[in-house]
């Protein structure tokens, strides 16, 4: 009788068991596959990366942007057209604009004065890029500042700076 | 009183047993919540180079590249200085690796 009431406990402590197991598993599973992917960084190289075909072609800069040394200002008042980019994509967020880009470009032998500048998108993000600068913090927006070397048709040497910037923490970050 | 004894022994291999398993799972509920943090396609965008080393083969890196070695000779000296500068390691191998075949 008493061997008999021992095996009864002993098999509710293995259902115990069990059960703290299967939770266990579960909550992994869960806390794994419930982090979203945080791709801000990629989608603001991917930006990058776009701008730069757009203002560079073949490792010299696009005519329309320059021609003979001379930055068109139509081209920086068309941008997005000329580049085929639109920053109107995402319908879910309150805030409707969640990108920023800003091209600075700098001749080579003065690298401290910018000699012509794009901006395009939500300006406020910039600040984002600021505050961030010693520490990084999830829940604000992602900022990529990337630089390249090109010519224009004269063989004059520009540095040109992308900052690109996406927000959209909602979809990246719990 | 040998009953007993069995019986207490019994019940704490038991109780050690459960410790374990519940510090086991612990530990695994935590790993996995840091490795979801830790999640990321960033890596997705690396190649190996020539020499089998790890390196990112950066898009604008390769642009920039491109218009080094359609910059007249005169002036890539300017060019070079910058790259080296901003330490871009890849298209500073890069350039060197391609002089030196250029050169013979």
């Amino acid at each position: 009788m008493n061997k008999k009431g021992l095996e009864q406990v002993i098999s509710v402590y293995w259902f115990a068991i069990l059960i703290i197991v299967a939770g266990g598993i579960f909550a992994m599973v869960y806390t794994f596959y419930n982090s979203p992917y945080d791709i801000r960084e990629v989608e603001a190289t991917f930006l990058a990366n776009k701008i730069s075909s757009c203002l560079s072609e073949n490792g010299k800069l696009n005519l329309e942007l320059n021609t003979d040394g001379v930055f068109n200002e139509s081209f920086k008042n068309n941008f997005l057209d000329k580049c085929s980019i639109n920053f109107d994509v995402e319908k879910d967020f309150e805030e409707k604009n969640q990108f920023y880009v800003k091209i600075n470009f700098f001749k080579l032998e003065d690298l401290g004065d910018s000699i012509f500048e794009i901006s395009e998108g939500n300006k406020n993000l910039e600040s984002n890029c600021e505050i961030q600068e010693d520490e990084e913090h999830e829940k604000l927006a992602k900022c990529m500042e990337k630089n390249f070397y090109s010519l224009d048709n004269k063989n004059n040497q520009y540095i040109i700076k992308i900052l690109s910037v996406v927000r959209k923490t909602e979809k990246n970050v719990k | 009183m040998l009953n007993n004894r069995g019986q207490i022994s019994e019940t704490m291999t038991w109780i050690i047993a459960t410790i374990v398993i519940v510090v086991v799972l612990i530990i695994s509920v935590y790993a996995s919540i840091l490795l979801a943090k830790k999640t990321n396609i960033l890596n997705a965008g690396k190649i190996l180079n020539g020499d089998g080393a790890e390196s990112s083969s950066d898009f604008l890196e390769t642009k920039s590249l491109q218009s080094y070695f359609l910059t007249p000779a005169e002036k890539r000296e300017e060019a070079k200085i910058w790259v080296q500068n901003n330490k871009i390691e890849f298209l500073n191998v890069k350039i060197q690796k391609m002089e030196e075949i250029l050169n013979g």
